[in-house]
């Protein structure tokens, strides 16, 4: 290294010539393995984030196959005729084989489903819509419910009187579906069809209402 | 000539530097291949709602296939007269509120039903102004359609299209 003697200049500007002039590349070097540095550790960041969100994504994936599955049991009773009576459905397939041994949480409303999974403080949930008017009802509890609004339960003996008005009626059905009902899902579900009778205005003929009900 | 002085140049301007170049093409790389990763997941996760919707579809488009307020004089054949009276504008307009009745507002469809030849066509919608927005998703099954009184039965389809939000 060559440094040229400038003893004229002030103390900083010598120090300034002695930077410029030194071509040891020592600098060059600190930088290049400094920015190496960064970059590693921001690749090795990225890796870890992708690696952790992929397991997320699995999670995910997984309760969405289950709030599908179980949107589709609810859907086929929908689709099927009165006379076909209920079903049973499990959610026992899933914490067998999948990673959901235990804390699976399930909710049923009038308008959706939803499955939901808690781990280390994270909540994994899927929720899917239902194609049939629902209610996370029994069948005892409907009528119930109709008897204590309308006198009448509704049953095809027990049509709803015509003079409660028939948005009176399918209003106050809505308002019992908005109502989320969270299932046990140690335990199986019911899924039936329901009709609910109405009499029309003239009171001579009776209009049937479907609803699909979810209950333990 | 140059190659060669290329070769043999000693002077090694480049040796500090290599490692940044090789730091950029790991860097380079890894985002095509992070942006590919994305870009297949995001066409998974496509497909996968696609398919979903579709078999939604598919179950309302059976279910209507069957509705028994539409049937015609047997259970297998769909009467015109009763697609009359619930196609928009619906002519009947308690048979149109209870055909959809039975279904959650959360199902946003419209109901196409239309002979092979496309000589009729009958659209049964929830709503008399719909939106034209979000994805459409359709399923189709075939049926025979009673026309008229004279029992003259055509094959036709009936189509349902859902329409979807964006967070559905």
């Amino acid at each position: 290294m060559k440094v040229k003697p400038c003893s004229q200049k002030s103390t900083p500007q010598k120090y300034r010539f002695h930077f410029i002039a030194d071509d040891r590349g020592w600098i060059d070097l600190l930088l290049s393995k400094v920015a190496l540095i960064f970059a590693s550790i921001i690749i090795l960041a990225a890796l870890y984030h992708l690696a952790a969100d992929a397991g997320r994504m699995n999670q995910d994936r997984q309760l969405d196959a289950i709030a599908q599955d179980f949107r589709s049991a609810i859907d086929s009773a929908g689709k099927s005729s009165y006379e076909a009576g209920g079903k049973v459905y499990f959610f026992d397939a899933y914490k067998k084989h999948g990673s959901f041994s235990s804390g699976l949480n399930a909710s049923v409303s009038g308008e959706y489903v939803s499955v939901s999974f808690q781990e280390k403080g994270r909540r994994y949930s899927s929720v899917k819509p239902l194609t049939y008017k629902t209610l996370p009802l029994s069948e005892d509890e409907v009528r119930g419910e109709l008897t204590g609004a309308f006198s009448a339960n509704g049953n095809i003996s027990q049509p709803i009187p015509a003079s409660y008005g028939y948005t009176a009626v399918t209003g106050f059905l809505a308002a019992l579906g908005t109502k989320e009902e969270n299932l046990n899902t140690s335990i199986e579900v019911h899924i039936e069809k329901t009709l609910i009778y109405i009499h029309n205005l003239n009171g001579t003929e009776v209009k049937e209402l479907e609803y699909i009900l979810v209950h333990q | 000539m140059s190659t060669y002085l290329f070769i043999s140049d000693e002077k090694a301007f480049m040796e500090p530097h290599n490692d940044i170049i090789s730091t950029a093409m790991v860097v380079i790389g890894f985002v095509i291949f992070a942006a590919i990763l994305l870009k297949t997941y995001l066409t998974y996760n496509d497909n996968s709602l696609a398919l979903e919707n579709y078999r939604q579809a598919a179950l309302i488009a059976n279910d209507v296939a069957g509705y028994p307020a539409i049937q015609g004089s047997r259970q297998d054949l769909i009467s015109a007269h009763a697609l009359d009276s619930i196609a928009m504008p619906a002519a009947d307009r308690e048979m149109h509120s209870d055909f959809f009745h039975r279904f959650s507002s959360n199902a946003d469809f419209f109901v196409d039903v239309r002979t092979d030849d496309g000589s009729h066509t009958w659209i049964i919608d929830r709503y008399e102004t719909s939106s034209p927005e979000g994805d459409i998703i359709a399923a189709s099954v075939p049926v025979v359609i009673e026309l008229g009184n004279n029992a003259r039965c055509v094959p036709g389809t009936v189509t349902v299209r859902l329409r979807k939000n964006k967070w559905t």
